[in-house]
């Protein structure tokens, strides 16, 4: 299972873009039943600890996940290309 | 001619009367009565003429009016009680509920008698009155009285004998009630009827005293007193005095001060603890609101430097003001116009922080020490910039002669490269004139300086301790790496902290920059504060007040109950908010006096703003005891599970946004920091213990048997478990970006010297793969003062001479400070400190 993260908040347009982004991406390469994609509100008490915790000090941050490890982090990126999220490694 | 009266009529007065019984009867309806009853009950004693006091008896008055009257033939007794009552109401008209003297009594049995038409009794009474002066052969004019009587036993009418009251002033002054009444209206507000039968009450006890001298603040205290019994608690609040007990006044001379290990033990610094006492209740009674300094007393929140109420709490600032504007101070004998020499701006340098010490509670920071510096040092040979180096550091640490005999708690930042903010600013140089370069040009200037300030600290003082203060604080930046000569500076350093443990490593990861101060506050440059870094002396930042929030307590009440939990953080915090408020306030209405304020300062304007500019103040919220609340509410301390470790950044994320939230809803910059907390890990832990016995005692970090007990400071993990200082460095770094004010990791390497490559390699892991924002290394000394002689590690006895007369030396919280003067709470946390071998 791909795990994806969208640490933004609800006021920011960019973390709106990578959120549609990913969910672009994930359906255009048939991954959409395999990909489970979270929005992190970094503006509630649970989201900001939750970024803390991950390391996450800017928005947006995207971070992908294989099971438990972390594959891939894109930080403050407002577009991505294919291939650099082939690069990345979820292809 | 006039009609001739029957003198002893029937009717018991003389009738020559012109108030005939008629009269008097009809003067004497219900009220009349009722008035005169009360007058009656008014008077519970008379003093006599020899002084003593004894039960006041309208009875007297009665039976001396009647006599007067059969002397002239007046039969009826009860006139002369009617008459009786009229002077009881008569006097107290005049005086109120004062004791009554019999002189005074007697005059008004004259005006009655005259006033209600009984001139023959009245002259009868003043001819018996007389005759017995005569006898007596006592004065009647007052200076008389004051001559006859001012040896006189005690108890006597203090007005008219020797009864003095020793004055705030330092003299004596005869007893005047009157002063009394005054205070109590102008100070407090009561109103004059309430002041004068407070005052007469008092002076009544005084009476019943034996005492013959009083104190003013014995006087007052007994007037607050009446003013509580007559319900007037906040009259009593305004009217209060504030001083400390002789008992804590001779503690204070005697012994040294354990609240802070940077106040010494000498006569200034027991001034300056006595003036801290008195500030701290002004600060309590006046400057915040009765619920605010409850929750401080309680525990609740804890009010830093309260000592310091009538002033900011700390300053940061560039060196450049003083550059360009030289030492022209409000208030100041002379003028210096901008410095031309390297020792000249030093001297500027030094004295400037000394002034700021007495307007600031706590530090005193400087921005980029070694660049500011570099173009006065252009052409100095190694020797001179050594001299130069040794200079700054030793008139830092040894400024014992400045506020309260402490050392000025000062930081210099320092960068090895110019940071990207100060890159094209245009320098000043000697006279406070532009060079014409830029600060880059000047970057070999400024590394030589900053590399000759770590020779220095790196052979510490005359006998090789560690120098205390000033603290270097090294930014490291992402430019750092990129900047020749790196690897040797961070090697250069990193020696230091493992030699002596002065480095601070402040790590600017990304675009951010700021200056660093205190023990781990910081300033972070915002966007228009970089606009400011292109005129760097307008670069002033100040933190108004830190405030801390007891989280302990908050896990303890809470008792496992999310909601309230976060409700109870809630009122911890709104009052946080409002002693901020308040606190600001009063620093407003100072600041608002200009040049004929405490603060004139802070108020000049040599750049077109004041010194202290409100406007880039700071608010901090402190964190005290996060994994004391934490092993509260879950029963886990941070470090034991990741849960408990999650939950905790929930909280201080919580508090992070209520921060924001507070910043947008006041306009003013609330943020969190972490608390140095060196009294209040103590306080608020003995408090708790106090209040909730096992439930504290659960949680408490120290030995309990002895007393000496201390939360775990802010966000830090249990300082006494074997954690890797790696790890810990990282787990406690993911707290910092949640803290805005400013954060710091300990590594306590105690006796063991770690090789400059492994501190190195340290800082360069922290840098890349942590989100720590300030790291330090924390040796420890043995200084013997018999012999001079420093040894590594602490123990009871010198190992060079065997002499027990040493100082342990180390880190208290944010600097080094010697062992014996840390209060208890901090003596348990050093004997807990898990020390490693990095």
């Amino acid at each position: 299972m791909i795990k994806v993260s969208v640490f933004g908040n609800k006021e920011c347009d960019a973390c709106k873009a990578a959120m549609e982004k990913i969910v672009h991406f994930s359906e255009r390469w048939g991954k959409a039943e395999v990909t489970s994609i979270d929005f992190v509100d970094m503006e509630t008490p649970d989201g900001l600890a939750e970024g803390a915790y991950r390391d996450v000090y800017d928005i947006p941050t995207v971070i992908l996940e294989d099971g438990e490890d972390e594959v891939a982090r894109w930080i403050k990126k407002k577009e991505s290309t294919d291939e650099d999220i082939r690069n990345k490694g979820i292809c | 001619m006039e009609p001739v009266k029957t003198p002893l009529s029937d009717d018991g007065v003389d009738t020559t009367a012109t108030n005939d019984i008629d009269t008097l009867t009809s003067n004497s309806d219900d009220v009349q009565r009722l008035h005169r009853k009360l007058a009656s009950r008014m008077f519970q004693l008379v003093r006599k003429r020899d002084g003593q006091i004894v039960k006041f008896d309208r009875e007297n008055i009665t039976t001396a009016i009647f006599k007067a009257a059969q002397s002239v033939g007046g039969t009826r007794r009860e006139i002369a009680e009617q008459l009786a009552d009229d002077v009881v109401l008569n006097l107290f008209a005049d005086r109120g509920s004062t004791l009554p003297t019999v002189e005074e009594i007697q005059d008004i049995i004259e005006k009655v008698l005259i006033e209600n038409g009984h001139a023959k009794t009245a002259k009868a009474f003043i001819l018996y009155r007389h005759e017995r002066s005569k006898r007596r052969g006592a004065p009647k004019t007052r200076p008389e009285v004051d001559a006859a009587t001012k040896d006189r036993p005690l108890g006597i009418d203090p007005t008219e004998l020797a009864l003095f009251v020793r004055t705030s002033g330092d003299e004596i002054a005869q007893w005047d009630k009157q002063k009394m009444v005054q205070a109590m209206v102008r100070e407090a507000g009561v109103p004059e009827a309430i002041a004068k039968t407070v005052s007469d009450e008092v002076e009544e006890t005084v009476l019943h005293s034996n005492v013959r001298v009083l104190t003013v603040s014995l006087i007052r205290e007994m007037v607050n007193a009446k003013l509580i019994e007559h319900g007037f608690e906040d009259a009593r609040k305004k009217h209060a005095r504030l001083g400390v007990p002789l008992y804590d006044a001779e503690r204070i001379i005697t012994r040294r001060n354990r609240e802070n290990a940077n106040i010494p033990h000498n006569p200034e610094a027991t001034s300056m603890t006595l003036a801290e006492s008195i500030n701290k209740q002004y600060g309590l009674l006046r400057v915040f609101s009765e619920d605010v300094s409850d929750a401080h007393a309680r525990g609740d929140i804890h009010l830093h430097d309260l000592g310091f109420i009538n002033r900011p709490y700390c300053s940061g600032q560039s060196l450049e003001y003083v550059k360009k504007f030289g030492l022209n101070l409000p208030n100041a004998l002379s003028i210096a116009k901008p410095a031309r020499y390297p020792e000249t701006l030093l001297a500027h340098m030094v004295k400037f922080s000394a002034a700021l010490q007495g307007h600031f509670a706590g530090a005193i920071g400087w921005d980029a020490v070694n660049i500011f510096f570099s173009p006065f040092l252009v052409g100095l040979s190694e020797r001179e910039m050594k001299q130069m180096a040794q200079m700054l550091v030793f008139e830092y640490s040894q400024q014992s002669v400045a506020r309260g005999g402490q050392a000025i708690f000062s930081d210099i930042n320092i960068y090895w490269e110019v940071p990207k903010h100060f890159e094209t600013v245009e320098a000043i140089g000697p006279g406070g004139e532009a060079t014409g370069k830029t600060y880059s040009e000047y970057q070999k200037e400024a590394q030589r300086f900053a590399w000759a300030l770590f020779d220095v600290y790196k052979e510490g003082d005359g006998t090789g301790r560690p120098f205390f203060f000033p603290k270097p604080l090294v930014h490291i930046t992402e430019k750092f790496f990129s900047t020749p000569g790196h690897d040797d500076f961070l090697n250069h350093i990193s020696d230091v902290a493992a030699e002596k443990g002065n480095t601070y490593f402040v790590f600017d990861r990304g675009e951010t920059a700021k200056i660093s101060e205190c023990c781990r506050l910081s300033f972070k440059l915002e966007k228009s504060d970089l606009e400011d870094a292109k005129r760097p002396w307008r670069m002033r930042y100040s933190a108004l007040q830190n405030v801390t929030l007891n989280l302990p307590r908050a896990g303890i009440l809470a008792a496992g109950d999310d909601k309230k939990l976060f409700s109870i953080l809630d009122d911890f915090f709104d009052l946080a908010i409002k002693a901020h408020i308040q606190k600001k306030n009063f620093i407003m209405s100072l600041l608002n006096l200009k040049d004929s304020g405490p603060l004139a300062l802070l108020t000049m304007e040599k750049d077109g703003e004041p010194y202290l500019r409100m406007k880039r103040a700071t608010y901090l919220i402190g964190i005290l005891g996060l994994n004391e609340l934490v092993q509260a509410y879950r029963g886990e301390q941070l470090h034991e599970t990741d849960d408990a470790f999650k939950f905790g950044l929930k909280v201080v994320a919580y508090l992070n946004l209520k921060a924001k939230e507070a910043s947008r809803k006041y306009g003013l910059r609330f943020v969190l920091e972490q608390t140095p907390a060196e009294s209040a890990a103590f306080r608020l832990s003995r408090l708790d213990l106090d209040r909730y016995g096992k439930k504290a005692e659960a949680i408490v970090k120290g030995d309990l048997s002895k007393h000496k007990t201390y939360y775990t400071n802010s966000t830090f993990l249990n300082v006494s478990e074997p954690i890797n200082p790696i790890e810990r460095v990282r787990l406690e770094g993911k707290y910092h970006d949640l803290i805005e004010a400013g954060a710091l990791s300990h590594v306590w390497i105690a006796d063991s010297r770690p090789s400059s490559d492994s501190i190195a390699n340290f800082v360069l892991k922290t840098f890349k793969h942590t989100r720590n924002a300030q790291i330090a290394f924390s040796p420890e000394f043995t200084s013997c003062n018999a012999c001079d002689k420093v040894a590594r590690g602490l123990s009871q006895t010198c190992p060079f001479c065997g002499s027990m007369d040493v100082d342990g030396i180390t880190r208290v919280t944010g600097y080094f400070s010697k062992i014996s003067g840390w209060n208890d709470g901090k003596r348990a946390e050093l004997a807990d400190r898990f020390r490693s071998d990095i």
